[in-house]
Formats: structure tokens, sequence, C-alpha cells
């Protein structure tokens, strides 16, 4: 009888600043904070300065 | 002020409305760190940016930036974030820098004590810990950091508005806002 066969993912060893370029072409042009920017926006409706 | 040896090198990703900078934080796990300087609005011909810092997880491509990750690197990691405001200047030099933590939520206090190990009693002493670094940090270089920069105090008035006020040493705040001096 034939086992399944287990093919575990293959690694690859890269550097550290490979590593991040990569990262970094996965985030480039995205906003990683949406729900952190609404939050402020809404912080900051009415917001003003008091006078010195 | 901030010593070359306790920051992490970041790299640098540059768009119209972001500035991205990721780093790897090597405490007692490597773990990817993000910071990003999104746009918020406009404010007159200026624009008003926030700072956002988090860590990636590659495995699912997501950002966390509610939790503390413990990696026995704290000072360094911090200084690290320091290190990309002067960069962030450079590119956006009249404009708006708005920081808080993502701490600082209503709901944090409900989340934390989930999973909290510090049996905290009279207040969470996680809440606010994040702009209360910050705090910290200006009201240990005020004289050197007003020299180049102008920074501002938000609380929230009786109304429930932000309110800010020329920064004053010492006072808890939970918006600072830092614009550079011309």
């Amino acid at each position: 009888m034939k086992t399944k066969e287990n093919k575990s993912k293959e690694l690859v060893k890269i550097t550290e600043s490979d590593l991040l370029s990569l990262v970094s072409a996965k985030l480039k042009n995205r906003v990683l904070f949406p729900e952190k920017l609404e939050k402020i926006k809404e912080h900051l409706k009415g917001a003003r300065f008091a006078k010195p | 002020m901030l010593k070359k040896e306790l920051i992490y090198e970041v790299n640098e990703i540059y768009s119209e409305k972001e500035l991205t900078y990721t780093f790897i934080s090597k405490g007692e796990n490597d773990i990817i760190k993000v910071i990003q300087y999104s746009m918020v609005q406009k404010i007159g011909e200026n624009y008003l940016y926030n700072l956002g810092f988090g860590d990636y997880n590659v495995e699912n491509d997501t950002i966390i930036d509610n939790i503390a990750s413990n990696n026995n690197d704290t000072y360094r990691v911090f200084n690290t974030v320091l290190s990309t405001i002067p960069k962030f200047f450079e590119k956006h030099k009249n404009d708006y820098l708005i920081v808080s933590g993502s701490d600082a939520e209503a709901d944090y206090i409900s989340q934390c004590i989930k999973n909290c190990i510090r049996k905290c009693t009279l207040e969470c002493k996680k809440y606010n810990r994040r702009i209360n670094i910050y705090n910290a940090y200006i009201n240990k270089n005020f004289e050197t950091l007003i020299v180049e920069y102008q920074f501002f105090g938000g609380n929230k008035d009786q109304r429930e508005m932000q309110l800010f006020e020329n920064y004053l040493r010492l006072k808890k705040y939970d918006f600072v806002l830092i614009l550079k001096k011309q």
C-alpha cells in the first residue's frame, strides 16, 4: 500500500536586509493602521488650540 | 541624543501618502516591526500625519499594534522609532505629526484585563504606556528638542473635545503634536 507523501515547505535562507526588502515590497502603498487613522480623525473632530 | 548602537537599522519605503520603515527587533525572538507615517488630513496648506507602529506577521501578512511583544529590547525599539522622526521631517518639513498610543483607547483596558498577569487593581498599568514613554522622552530631553521642534499636548476637555496647548513639561497628554521649526 502506498503511503501518503508529506511534503514540507521548502525553506530558503535569506539575509535580514533581503527579508526587510521583501517585506517592504509587500507593504508598499498600503495603509497599515487604518483603524488608528479613523480613530485619530474622530478624536480630532472639533479639536482646538488653547490660547496661550 | 540617540546612540547609534542602540538603534536598529531600518528599511525605508516612501510614497506620496505614506512613509514606512521596517526593522527587525532582535530580543528574545526576531520580530519584524513596522513604523508608518500616514496622512490623516489637511490642515491649512499643510498635512497632518499619524505615527503608527506595530509588529508585522509574515505568515498571515497582518499588523498587530495593540499588544506589547515583550521582546526584552523595549528601549532599542523605542529609540529606533524615535530615530525615524527626523527622517520624516526631512521629507515633510512643513507638516504636522501626531503621536498617540494604541494602548490609549477606551476599550484597551477591557481587552487587556482578559490576559492580565500584573494583577492590576486600581488602574491598568499598561494603559497609556506608549504615550507615557513618548512623554517621558520629551520631558527628559525637552531643552534640546525645543531648539528644533515645537510641541503641543492634547487632552480631552470637559466637552470631550481635544484641546491642544503648548506642551507643558511633566504634564500628561494623550496626544503629542509635533512641528519642525523653520
